[in-house]
């Protein structure tokens, strides 16, 4: 079962390590991303970023988008972190069972606009939120699992 | 019922309050002991104080910098007080762990945190490559 897809820059991190898969009861955590699997330092990085007892596994999106299709993520409480929000929209669109994302973090660069104090948004970050809202998906914003949700398309 | 208080020297309980707080949010039953600021010089005073205000139906548990330190060695004088426990060598990892099991029995809680972390002080140069994982 799939707990939760975040959005998160910095992937995995302390911040994400702890209060989320703490929050969420997870035993799995899956990485979707282009660029990890074939760049060894980050992927070092993340692998010691695992907290205990918690199953990392690291996939391009279309691999990710695959492995949950096939049924192999079932047995687990699977929580899928990827990078961008453009990414989210691939999962989301590519997996009926992802219905649930959080905004935890972007990038902030100068052709996005701040949509919370975390969450920087190019134009076609916005058509992908609303893309995702339009699937099903409630997508809210929260840093740590504590917060309030604030629903997405209360802030574009 | 627990009770966190982060006993340090000087402004480091504040800051990795803070830390915690950053990465678990607001924390209702974590407190800051900052020691020695503003010309303080002693704390005995203060940490009596401190002990006297644990509820009965609480667990106070004392988090301190240094064991050795002078901040540790204060309250050292009250393990024998019912409820009243001391971690000394405090990590943001140790906090972590006491934060997220605090649900747990005390004791256990408190060896189970720091055995975790103390696997977390690593010299990273020397870490070994971790093995990729499957499904």
């Amino acid at each position: 079962m799939i707990k939760l897809l975040r959005v998160d820059h910095r992937l995995l991190h302390g911040q994400v390590a702890f209060s989320w898969t703490n929050a969420l009861g997870t035993d799995c955590i899956l990485i979707a991303n282009d660029s990890v699997p074939t760049d060894d330092i980050r992927k070092t990085t993340l692998k010691l970023s695992k907290p205990n007892g918690v199953k990392l596994v690291i996939k391009t999106v279309d691999d990710a988008i695959a492995a949950v299709n096939s049924g192999v993520t079932d047995k687990y409480k699977l929580f899928i972190i990827v990078e961008s929000i453009h990414d989210a929209k691939r999962m989301v669109e590519g997996c009926a069972s992802i219905r649930q994302v959080n905004l935890g973090g972007t990038k902030k660069t100068p052709d996005k606009k701040a949509i919370s104090k975390f969450i920087f948004a190019t134009e076609q970050d916005v058509a992908d939120i609303r893309a995702m809202v339009q699937a099903g998906a409630e997508v809210e914003l929260r840093q740590v699992p504590s917060d309030g949700k604030i629903r997405a398309q209360d802030v574009i | 019922m627990k009770r966190f208080v982060i006993a340090t020297h000087g402004n480091f309980a504040a800051g990795i309050l803070d830390s915690l707080e950053l990465i678990m949010g607001k924390q209702e039953n974590f407190e800051a002991f900052c020691a020695y600021c503003d010309g303080e010089n002693d704390i005995k005073e203060r940490v009596r104080r401190l002990i006297e205000s644990k509820k009965s139906d609480e667990d106070l548990i004392v988090v301190t910098d240094l064991f050795r330190g002078s901040v540790n060695n204060e309250f050292m004088g009250y393990t024998e007080v019912p409820g009243v426990y001391v971690v000394a060598g405090m990590n943001l990892a140790l906090l972590l762990e006491l934060q997220v099991n605090q649900d747990e029995d005390t004791p256990d809680m408190i060896r189970g945190a720091i055995q975790t972390a103390q696997e977390t002080i690593v010299y990273c140069n020397e870490k070994n490559e971790v093995q990729d994982e499957e499904f």
